[in-house]
């Protein structure tokens, strides 16, 4: 293939630092793509970090006073929006691009110039939302932005850097999502069909799915938002006939699922892990790939588990509750199909395996909560961020320390070790 | 040290650690029905998920240990792939316990959504604002802010709403949280336990004060109860001294626009009838000439966000002393 540059290089020498970065910027090769995505989100991740590190350290004793109350609002909301959209997000994508087509036996992605743009949306939309650091204007309703608190009215200028970089993201999320929907349903390679592919093909599948159906609540959650901060709409201004509860369904209806969409891939991660170190075929596959499309189903069914202290009323708290409840079912398969791989296996305690293998008590500990948090029916007086917040700090942590890094060691262990069986 | 010595010591201390619980406090230690109604249903989850976690974790623990792979054996283990007794039983089992745990909550659900209707219940107007909390006893004619005052053993229906952005009502011994939102009301029940008081909090983000929005509930015998509401009724006794005199003048020039002082009056702010006798100045500080000087100097050094204006560079030292002494004889 001509280049500009080829006349001029010889054989084995190294190209010059701007024809490598121009690769890298207008690269379409998913792999590239993957290792870009493993990039940004390492870079946000250090954002999301400080962010955490400042909380912990106003919080380290009563009545400090080393971050006054509205930063502290501001990293609160940065942290946790910088966590779940520009760490937790690439990184699932990162994985997906890097290990799907190769799982799935195809070249590259079915639209390689989309996957690209779908990078670069979510890496300018983090941008966006850091840029209120550099006008002293930080979002800082919270990363769940409820209104009015978020609105016109009571909202800083802030809020739109919060609207305006989720809004771009969300999109790069939303093209990437199609992206694999249409790759893995075309691109299998011949002879592999639904029930044979790998267990973290299925769960980017599902995942893929779950966010084509998530993310538009949130555009049109955000739509409504800017619209009533930016040109006067009303949907949540009450003196005109709105309604502020309305913004929490929307976004809960796209925040619900979304925890869904961060944990599959990590899932299919563990899935494939496991059986790879404890030299057996995964436990139960098809009651695995069942069990995660239920997950994936009545994960927009239980929305409204973030909203029992809004006065919903005893049915829908009720129905609810025992939807929430209900998803336990098939992650308990999951988990029990993971305990029975390496039942009867012979385990090699690999770094990669360290990791799988940890998360599995780790991940049982913070599901058992959320069985607790389902039971808000009666409006319990549970700690407002186990519910409300999304995904606990804690049991999210824990399943995301512990997935991709067992993932990540695993792409390199396979590499160097001869393929078990 | 024998291991087993070590062992055991430590699984001592952790269930002398575990009486700790028992002074946690707040949701933990709940006074009034409702309060121990939602304790029983963490109790019951807790359990069955403590039930969960050992049965999972001895077979994981068992699992890992048993199967590892050994030294030099570098074969392939056999290939089973699926049980299907197995399955159901991992199926039907959690499926069970979770019967179990939704039928409670069904109910209780379906309990704690009543108002109570009955004669005795005592009917309280919550209005949520940008930090503090208001409470008109609409039955009585009564508004006052901040101390929610009520008899013991008692329903109360709180009718709950906001006037700016969402906060949320939370008393953890008493009651779970309910949103306060703009525009919608919601009326939720509770039983008050002893008297004594409580601890109130803002649950839902609402601004840089959300953390410090505070409210308290004083709970009295009946009999207590009854002469404060009568007490509150009452018009504000004249002042005494010609300093309480003098700072009634301060208070009638600077804060009679926003803060009323007789019940039945509306106001911006909090109605400061019966002030002198409440828990806090600003919701959470001690109620004493310190905070209370403080507060008016200047609000925001207090609570970060209060909507107060702030009254140091206003008021000479004189004119504050004043006022403080005739804020005093708001009893």
């Amino acid at each position: 293939m001509a280049h500009a540059y080829s006349a001029t290089v010889k054989a084995g020498a190294r190209r010059s630092f701007w024809p490598v970065l121009k690769d890298w910027l207008t690269t379409v090769d998913h792999k590239k793509i993957a290792i870009l995505y493993l990039l940004g989100g390492t870079i946000f991740f250090a954002f999301g970090g400080i962010e955490a590190l400042l909380i912990r350290y106003q919080l380290m004793f009563p009545e400090f006073d080393a971050i006054p109350a509205q930063l502290f609002n501001e990293l609160i909301t940065m942290h946790g929006t910088t966590m779940i959209f520009f760490v937790a997000m690439p990184l699932v994508f990162a994985f997906m691009n890097a290990v799907v087509p190769l799982q799935i036996g195809a070249r590259d992605v079915a639209f390689p110039f989309v996957n690209a743009l779908g990078f670069w949306l979510f890496f300018l939309g983090g941008l966006m939302l850091n840029l209120g650091w550099l006008f002293q204007a930080v979002p800082d309703a919270g990363w769940t932005a409820y209104v009015p608190l978020s609105g016109p009215e009571y909202g800083g200028f802030g809020i739109n850097f919060y609207v305006m970089g989720l809004q771009i993201s969300g999109l790069g999320t939303l093209i990437g999502a199609i992206n694999f929907i249409v790759t893995i349903v075309n691109m299998r390679a011949p002879g592999m069909t639904f029930m044979r592919m790998p267990l973290f093909t299925w769960t980017s599948f599902i995942t893929s799915v779950l966010i084509l159906f998530a993310f538009p609540p949130l555009t049109i959650g955000l739509v409504l938002l800017m619209f009533d901060r930016l040109f006067g709409a009303n949907f949540f201004d009450v003196s005109q006939g709105g309604n502020v509860v309305l913004w929490q369904h929307f976004f809960w209806i796209f925040g619900h699922p979304e925890v869904y969409i961060l944990i599959l891939p990590a899932f299919g991660i563990i899935s494939e892990v496991v059986s790879t170190f404890a030299g057996k075929r995964l436990f139960g596959y098809s009651s695995m790939v069942f069990a995660t499309v239920l997950i994936g189903f009545l994960g927009f069914m239980v929305w409204a588990h973030h909203m029992f202290t809004t006065g919903m009323g005893a049915v829908a708290n009720a129905l609810f509750s025992v939807a929430t409840m209900l998803i336990a079912i098939p992650t308990g398969i999951k988990v029990f199909n993971w305990i029975f791989t390496l039942w009867g296996g012979k385990i090699r305690f690999t770094a990669a395996n360290l990791f799988a293998v940890s998360f599995i008590p780790t991940f049982v500990m913070g599901g058992v909560d959320g069985g607790d948090a389902g039971v808000g029916a009666g409006e319990l007086p549970v700690p407002r961020h186990v519910l409300r917040r999304g995904p606990l700090p804690l049991r999210h942590r824990r399943r995301h320390r512990h997935g991709p890094p067992g993932g990540l060691l695993l792409l390199v262990a396979e590499d160097v070790r001869p393929h078990a069986g | 040290m024998k291991r087993w010595y070590k062992a055991g010591r430590t699984a001592l201390i952790l269930a002398a650690a575990a009486m700790l619980l028992a002074g946690c406090g707040g949701a933990l230690d709940p006074q009034g029905d409702r309060a121990k109604d939602q304790y029983f249903l963490i109790m019951l989850s807790f359990g069955i998920m403590v039930l969960v976690m050992l049965v999972v974790f001895t077979l994981f623990f068992t699992a890992v240990i048993r199967y590892r792979r050994r030294k030099g054996d570098t074969g392939d283990p056999k290939q089973v792939a699926g049980n299907h007794r197995l399955e159901i039983i991992w199926t039907v089992i959690p499926f069970m316990l979770i019967l179990l745990l939704a039928s409670f909550t069904v109910v209780f659900a379906f309990k704690h959504d009543e108002v109570i209707a009955a004669e005795d219940a005592v009917n309280v107007q919550v209005v949520g604002h940008q930090f503090w909390w208001e409470f008109n006893y609409t039955d009585h004619g009564i508004r006052t802010a901040q101390d929610l005052v009520l008899p013991a053993d008692t329903w109360v229906n709180v009718e709950l709403s906001s006037a700016d952005v969402i906060h949320s009502f939370w008393i953890p011994q008493l009651t779970g949280k309910t949103d306060t939102n703009p525009g919608l009301t919601k009326t939720v029940a509770f039983k008050t336990g002893d008297p004594g008081v409580y601890l109130g909090k803002c649950a839902e983000l609402c601004g840089p004060g959300h953390a410090l929005m505070d409210f308290k509930v004083v709970v009295k015998s009946q009999d207590e109860f009854n002469a404060w509401l009568a007490g509150m009724k009452e018009p504000a006794p004249a002042p005494s001294t010609p300093a309480a005199a003098a700072g009634q003048e301060v208070f009638g020039n600077y804060c009679i626009s926003c803060h009323a002082v007789e019940s039945d009056k509306m106001s911006l702010g909090p109605n400061l009838k019966g002030f002198a006798d409440r828990q806090t100045v600003g919701g959470f500080r001690e109620n004493n000439d310190k905070w209370l000087r403080e507060w008016i100097i200047n609000p925001q050094e207090v609570k970060p966000g209060a909507t107060m204006p702030a009254f140091g560079d206003m008021l000479s030292e004189e004119e504050l002393d004043h006022l403080i002494e005739y804020i005093r004889t708001l009893k």
